[in-house]
This record gives structure tokens, C-alpha cells and sequence, in this order.
């Protein structure tokens, strides 16, 4: 089981389209995952206990500090191509 | 047996958690998931209502001593423009009337008519579809809020349900014809991503995108700059909160002075004590937050859902914030000038004495002006997106002041949205209200509706393009 973890600015609006498209590729990749979204004040302190982040492309330096979770900057939150093109290269390192 | 019914209305219907987590539990039934899913989607619904009423009541419970100290001393009450403000005005307002659970069936009945725009939109010219939850809660309740005290507000009686659809009529006319509005300005902006803005400064995006041409040169573009690196900390909402409530209400705290605050003085120093009351603005911001993502989040799958059964073409409206990535440096741009302008603004108010003091608010400063400069800035570079926040700051300040003379007056009332739209549209609609009725908000569900067959005619060939899959 994957955790992901989706953060924004507020954790309202972005981070739930996040969530909401990362449910989708994942399941069509064929994994299992739990997807949780927040802000990204919040997701900072909790990022550590997460496989996967994802955030807007300029929250990406905020996440410095997370352990073993990586990190993926999206430009279109919307675009299930540019997720699943970068979470699949996230997943291989 | 009508009894039995007039009391299944108040006591469950009535009630907006127990609405809004029957409303997630049948869409959820609807779209086929279990029936545990279908209630732990309740439950969530139901919970996250809970918590955001904490921290609703925790914001009054802050802010209230500050106001009511600050208008007995010098005549002057202050209000907070941010939309979290603003939406605990409303809700904590309505339900001392009863009225809380209304907010839901405006959502409902707005979200309703939404779709049946886009359904006959070859009439309607409507191609959006608004699935900012949140917003559409915070939204819902503002507008019910102002209506009501405009129109009904002396009674003190629950919200008529005659007033409840207007309302209702008129929030979904705006979300579709706004979003609808902006949405050839967000493909520019976005190099077309496919979507279009719900959010609270649709209409003011758009007059940013038009006048921006104008004064400024796209080629000079805002993210060839470096804003200063600071500013980033700012990204941090907890921090921000925080911070900007320090350095306002904390400014209020001391010219009212020690005296004015029963505080311990064994355990605090005064500006201990001041930046502790600060910090609480960011713990009950931080719980209603959590609160809210909660039941937005069942919400919103349940609506979404729902929507992509019945219209797989629409172009969902979303937040603002989704579109500051095509473009990383322009909402700092914007929160800065904005924030020259909204200081301006608030000085201005104090010299003129005005009765009623503005307080910025983080999101209002941030993601308003920020999405302003956003799409000032892809069609007038950086001029434009120095120029527009700073005069949106002006108008976001005496905007909200003016419609806040109306509305002041229940002690739950500690803010306004502040917001481009609401400082402009709505604070306009809810003063014209006051003075000639419930016939402006009729009146201008069908005037907003020629909006979207004015921009039809500019662009009949290409208008439907725009919409996926057809």
C-alpha cells in the first residue's frame, strides 16, 4: 500500500485535485494507495511518514527536509499524463 | 403524522451536518459504492461540520473581546476581509436564527441550477461546471447571510424559503456565468490545461486580464524576476496566519493597552499575552481548515461524481491556486503590491475616521491578488501585475468597508470575504439590496445570464472547442 500525501497552499482546493487524480493514475497503474491532502504547512511536518508527496512545482524546496518520501513538483495539477509521467520516474529511483 | 414530519424537517433536515452527510451518503449510494463506504462518507461529512464549528466559535470567541473593546474606547469596530472571516460571520450569524442548515440547501439548489445550465447549454451558453467545494459552502453562506440581513434581518425569524431559491438561483447563475466568463483567459494563462477558475475573483480575473493589455507589456514577464526570498515563508499558511494576525490585531492589542485585557500577569507578560491571543487566529484558522477539508472532501467526490454522470464535457471550475504554477512568482508579486494597496486603503479609513476599521487577511492578501497578478501578468507582464493588485488592494479595503456598515451589528459578526467579487459584485448587490428590496437579487439572475450570449456572439465558431470530448 502506497501513502501518498497531496499538499497546498491552504490543503483545500489544489490538494484535493490532487488527490483526486493521483486515486485515478494509481489505480489504472494498478496500485493500491491511501491519499491524504493537506497544507502544505501541515504536510511538511508530516511528510516523513509518507511514500509519495505531490505539490505544486514551486512547493517542492519547502519539502526539504522529508525523509524517505519523494517529492513530485506538478505544473498542470489537473494533467493525469504529467502525474502519472512523473510519479512513475519518482517510483523507479 | 404531520407533525411527525414538520419534526423529521427540523430536527434532521434542519440540522446542516446531518443534511450535508445524508446528501454525501445517497450521492455516494448513487454512484454505486458500498454501503459502508456510503457511511463512513457520512460520518466524515458529519465530524469534519463538528470540527469546523469549533473553530468557527473559536475565532468569534478570539476576535469578539478585541472589537467590543475597540469600539467602546474609540467608537470604531474592526472586521477582518478574509473569506474565513467572512463565512464565521455567516454561519455563526445564521444559526442564532435557526437558519444554519439553509446554507446547504442554497448549495444545493446553486450546484442544481448550475447543472441544468450546462445541460441546456445550447441555450444557456454555459460551458462550466463549479466544483470548488469549500468555496461553494463559504460562498453559499456569505451570500445568504448578507441577503437576509438586507431583507429579512429585523424580523429575526428563520430565512424565508421564497428568499432561500432566490439566493440559491442567484449563486448558481453567478458560479456558471463567471467561471464560463473566464475561462478563454485561463487557457491562455494555462496554455490550455482544460480548466477554468471557481473561485472568488473570477470576475475580477477577468477585468485584470482585460485591462492588463493596456497598461503594461506581456513580454516583460513577472517570472524573470526574483522576489525576495522571505516571502517564502509565506508558503507556510500556519506561519502566515500567524504572522500577519500579530503584526494587525497585535498593533490593535497595544494601542488599547495592557489595562483594557484581564489577563494572568503572574504567568504573562503583556506582549506575551498579545502574541499568544495572535498566535490562536492561526490554531482556530487551522482547525476550521481541517475541519472543512474534511466533509468538502466527501462532498466534492459525491458532486464530482455525480457530475461526470450527468455531463462528461463541462469544464470544471477550480481553485485559483491550481493556476499559480504556470506562473510561480506572480502571487508573490501580487501579495506584495496588494498588500502597499490595502495598507493605503486601511490609513486612509483611520484618517477619514471612518466608524468602521479594516483588518487584512492572509488569503485575501495572498491568493486574490495573487491569481490577479496571475493573469495580469500573461497579458501586461510585470507593470501590469504590480499595478492591478495594488489598485485591487485599494478597492478590496473600502469595498468591504462599505458593505460592512450594513451588515455590522450581531456580535458574530467579525468579517467579510474581502475578496475581488465580494468587495465589488456583491458588496454592490447587498448595498443596492438594502435600499430596494429582494427585487435586486431577482433582477439580477437574468442579467447575468446575457453575459455568456455576449461572449458567444464574439466567438460562435470556436466557443464550444473549449469543452472536452466534443
Amino acid at each position: 500500500m502506497l501513502k501518498v500525501l497531496a499538499a497546498c497552499g491552504n490543503g483545500m482546493g489544489s490538494s484535493l485535485i490532487i488527490k483526486m487524480k493521483i486515486q485515478k493514475v494509481l489505480k489504472d497503474m494498478g496500485l493500491e494507495c491511501d491519499v491524504h491532502h493537506a497544507s502544505v504547512g501541515q504536510a511538511k511536518s508530516d511528510a516523513r511518514n509518507f511514500d509519495l508527496v505531490l505539490v505544486s512545482e514551486m512547493f517542492v524546496k519547502e519539502f526539504a527536509n522529508a525523509g524517505n518520501a519523494k517529492i513530485v513538483g506538478l505544473i498542470n495539477l489537473l494533467s493525469e499524463e504529467e502525474i502519472r509521467t512523473k510519479v512513475e520516474a519518482a517510483l523507479a529511483k | 403524522m404531520l407533525e411527525l414530519f414538520l419534526s423529521f424537517i427540523n430536527k434532521f433536515l434542519g440540522q446542516a451536518p446531518l443534511l450535508l452527510g445524508t446528501v454525501v451518503f445517497i450521492g455516494y449510494m448513487l454512484l454505486g459504492k458500498k454501503w459502508y463506504e456510503s457511511l463512513a462518507g457520512f460520518i466524515k461529512t458529519f465530524v469534519g461540520f463538528k470540527i469546523l464549528q469549533v473553530g468557527t466559535g473559536g475565532l468569534v470567541g478570539t476576535f469578539r473581546p478585541i472589537i467590543t473593546s475597540l469600539s467602546e474606547r474609540y467608537g470604531i469596530e474592526a472586521f477582518v476581509i478574509d473569506p474565513y472571516f467572512g463565512q464565521t460571520s455567516a454561519t455563526e450569524f445564521l444559526d442564532t436564527v435557526d437558519s444554519l442548515a439553509f446554507v446547504g440547501y442554497v448549495m444545493l439548489i446553486a450546484f442544481a441550477f448550475n447543472i441544468v445550465l450546462v445541460l441546456f447549454r445550447k441555450y444557456t451558453k454555459i460551458r462550466t461546471l463549479f466544483i470548488t467545494g469549500h468555496i461553494m459552502y463559504q460562498q453559499s453562506a456569505v451570500l445568504l447571510w448578507a441577503m437576509y440581513w438586507v431583507i429579512e434581518g429585523v424580523g429575526g425569524k428563520s430565512v424565508s424559503p421564497f428568499l432561500i431559491a432566490v439566493v440559491g438561483l442567484l449563486m448558481g447563475t453567478y458560479w456558471s456565468v463567471m467561471s464560463n466568463l473566464i475561462i478563454e483567459a485561463t487557457q491562455e494563462v494555462t496554455d490550455g490545461a482544460g480548466f477554468t477558475i471557481g473561485h472568488q475573483q473570477m470576475f475580477g480575473a477577468w477585468v485584470a486580464w482585460k485591462v492588463a493589455g493596456k497598461i503594461g507589456n506581456k513580454e516583460h514577464d513577472v517570472n524573470k524576476v526574483n522576489t525576495p526570498g522571505f516571502l517564502s515563508i509565506l508558503n507556510d499558511n500556519v506561519v502566515a496566519n500567524a504572522l500577519i494576525m500579530t503584526v494587525f490585531v497585535g498593533t490593535i492589542m497595544f494601542i488599547l493597552g495592557p489595562e483594557t485585557f484581564e489577563y494572568n500577569k503572574t504567568k504573562y507578560f503583556f506582549a506575551t499575552y498579545v502574541w499568544e491571543t495572535c498566535a490562536y487566529f492561526a490554531v482556530y484558522i487551522t482547525i476550521l481548515l481541517t475541519g472543512v477539508r474534511m466533509f468538502v472532501a466527501e462532498l466534492t467526490a459525491s458532486f464530482q461524481g455525480i457530475s461526470e454522470k450527468l455531463l462528461s464535457g463541462a469544464v470544471p471550475a477550480v481553485d485559483c491556486a491550481v493556476t499559480f504554477g504556470f506562473s510561480p512568482q506572480a502571487p508573490s508579486y501580487g501579495f506584495i503590491f496588494g498588500f502597499f494597496g490595502q495598507m493605503i486603503a486601511i490609513f486612509t479609513l483611520i484618517l477619514l475616521e471612518s466608524p468602521v476599521l479594516i483588518i487584512a487577511g492572509f488569503i485575501c492578501l495572498f491568493f486574490d491578488n495573487g491569481t490577479l497578478a496571475v493573469f495580469a501578468n500573461k497579458a501586461g507582464g510585470r507593470r501590469a501585475a504590480a499595478i492591478i493588485p495594488f489598485v485591487a488592494g485599494l478597492i478590496q479595503v473600502f469595498g468591504s468597508a462599505l458593505v460592512l456598515t450594513a451588515l455590522r451589528g450581531p456580535e458574530e459578526v467579525i468579517g467579510w470575504m474581502g475578496m475581488f467579487d465580494w468587495a465589488t459584485l456583491w458588496a454592490g448587490t447587498t448595498l443596492l439590496t438594502n435600499v430596494a428590496g429582494i427585487i435586486v437579487p431577482i433582477l439580477l439572475i437574468p442579467l447575468l445570464l446575457i453575459i455568456p450570449q455576449l461572449q458567444y456572439r464574439r466567438h460562435k465558431e470556436t466557443y464550444f472547442t473549449t469543452m472536452r470530448d466534443e
